[in-house]
């Protein structure tokens, strides 16, 4: 545990000492302040069209209109965020063969990819840290579902987090950074895009089995603020698969 | 396994490496002795950092064994990691991270934490003045020298070195030279470079690879015997019109290495055929031609030449 809280101060040192962690914040937080105060101007447009029981009769609810969509548009930004977060990780130092440094030390493959993933997710820990003030505000204006918008603060961690996880193993494919992020953006692509075959096959087998495997239907049970068993399992599973793809290839080094 | 010889730190038999559709290293064979700075040479692409990456358990061998301090080196065996240090061409840095930040994690993932460590290397290799600044803004000479830090804060026993001392100016060369040399006879040091002069310098033993393949091997002494096949030597004499093509018919003339004149003075080098000493014919041939004889000496073959000898002949360079 010690080796690996090693690496993830080393990666974490490395990551805050160069612009790109500052830049991935700094954006991430404009970007998504826009699209917040965006969606809170456009509900209270709807509010002053039709009154609060009657737009919530016609669908219109805050959690729908402003909840929801912050957190589905974060999931959106996120294709770009995580592959920048992830990409150099690991290509950048078989480029500069810094690995070697661990290999010549009882520093263990795992040790190291842990080091890394641990680093990352703190890094976008960081990044959610900051998006935390829209609750804050939305309590201030009334808004108290704290088990809803947790569950939503979940659903896009776990989502952050998978994806941090595939963008691993996608670093460890190539010594090529942008490489690692196209192929990083694709992965998660065909994440989403297995939803859509779930729901557009006629075969009920297939149709469950892309549904499962897609992180779209679990992380919308999720900020609808349904907390399964099912999907947390679906999102451990994934994440642990990847770790341990990304540590085998690892280990293919020395072939 | 325990190794018999305990004067040789590592033993390397039939080391045997192969990458798809080619093979890099061929069934290699050498050993080298304890707290000697063992020069490996050969001409780029010949498989030299391949092996050195062998010895240092990053690669695993195809065939053979490689055994340091009678333990067999493989990329899983964990009791030879703090053992070894490798400082390769290009040294493995963090440009984000200070000197002393970057030391001290390396220190750490080796499972030394004694932080003393750090500051006592840091002056030994005089990086004091730039022990907070980041590794990124450091000069090439700089870069090098906290690569080497990185290979000896751990107190490995034996040090790998991959031409250290490439794109370094001269005066950061001879200090390189001078820390290496301080290492031993407390480390072992293998040391590949191109710098032919550097490692005749510095190494006791050297090891000669081509195409894979060991070409010479052990003292660097014995390696200049038993290359001196012909009689190097080296003469002044008085200025005669075609003296060099004379010189080339008589009967114990093999070739000559190079001529200039000098004051009114001709110097040349060159080799006489067979192992016996044949001075003494040359200079009653040259006394009945009337010539001059300044000085007629004896000279070594030169590393330069053995390595032409044994890596020119297949067309490499």
């Amino acid at each position: 545990m010690k080796m690996i809280w090693i690496m993830t101060l080393k990666e974490l040192r490395c990551l805050f000492g160069s612009p790109l962690a500052y830049v991935i914040i700094g954006l991430f937080s404009a970007i998504t302040g826009v699209i917040f105060v965006n969606l809170l101007l456009t509900y209270a447009d709807q509010l002053q069209v039709v009154t609060t029981q009657i737009a919530e009769n016609q669908g219109i609810s805050f959690m729908q209109e402003v909840v929801y969509k912050l957190f589905a548009n974060i999931n959106f930004l996120m294709i770009l965020f995580m592959p920048m977060i992830t990409m150099k990780s690991i290509a950048e130092e078989k480029r500069t063969h810094t690995l070697d440094l661990y290999w010549l030390s009882p520093l263990k493959e795992w040790q190291v990819v842990l080091g890394k993933f641990f680093s990352s997710t703190i890094l976008f820990v960081c990044m959610l840290l900051i998006i935390l003030v829209y609750p804050i505000i939305l309590m201030g204006a009334g808004i108290n579902d704290i088990g809803h918008l947790g569950s939503c603060f979940l659903g896009v961690f776990l989502n952050g987090v998978s994806y941090i996880a595939l963008g691993l193993l996608c670093s460890s494919l190539t010594d090529q950074t942008i490489v690692a992020g196209i192929l990083t953006v694709i992965g998660i692509m065909m994440g989403w895009m297995l939803a859509w075959a779930g729901n557009v096959t006629s075969n009920y087998i297939f149709s469950e089995i892309f549904l499962y495997l897609s992180f779209t239907p679990h992380f919308e049970r999720l900020v609808h603020g349904m907390i399964g068993s099912n999907d947390l399992l679906f999102y451990f599973s994934f994440i642990g698969l990847m770790l341990f793809s990304t540590v085998r290839n690892l280990e293919r080094r020395t072939w | 396994m325990a190794n018999n010889d305990s004067d040789k730190t590592i033993v390397v038999e039939g080391l045997t490496k192969d990458y798809p559709g080619r093979r890099a290293v061929d069934s290699l064979s050498f050993s080298v002795r304890r707290g000697t700075i063992h020069g490996f040479l050969g001409p780029n692409g010949a498989g030299k950092s391949t092996t050195l990456k062998m010895i240092a358990g990053l690669l695993s061998a195809t065939d053979g064994k490689i055994l340091i301090n009678g333990m067999i080196q493989t990329p899983e065996n964990n009791l030879l990691k703090n053992q070894i240090g490798l400082l390769p061409e290009h040294a493995p840095l963090y440009p984000e991270l200070t000197v002393k930040e970057y030391l001290q994690f390396v220190l750490k993932i080796h499972q030394k934490f004694e932080k003393s460590e750090v500051d006592r290397l840091i002056s030994e290799l005089q990086l004091g003045e730039v022990s907070s600044r980041l590794i990124g803004h450091l000069s090439r000479g700089y870069r090098q020298r906290v690569g080497l830090a990185q290979a000896m804060i751990y107190d490995p026993e034996i040090i790998i070195m991959d031409e250290p001392t490439t794109g370094l100016d001269p005066h950061s060369v001879v200090e390189w030279r001078d820390w290496i040399k301080k290492l031993t006879p407390r480390k072992t040091i293998i040391f590949s470079s191109h710098v032919l002069s550097e490692v005749e310098h510095l190494c006791d033993d050297i090891t000669v690879i081509n195409q894979g393949q060991i070409k010479a091997t052990g003292k660097l002494v014995d390696i200049q015997k038993k290359f001196n096949h012909g009689q190097k030597i080296k003469i002044e004499v008085g200025v005669k019109k075609h003296l060099e093509s004379d010189l080339l018919k008589l009967p114990f003339t093999d070739s000559i290495l190079n001529s200039h004149f000098d004051h009114k003075k001709m110097n040349l080098e060159m080799i006489l055929k067979g192992d016996e000493d044949m001075r003494p014919a040359l200079i009653a041939w040259l006394v009945s031609q009337k010539i001059d004889v300044y000085s007629v000496e004896s000279a070594d073959f030169d590393l330069e030449e053995i390595f032409m000898k044994l890596t020119v002949a297949e067309g490499v360079q």
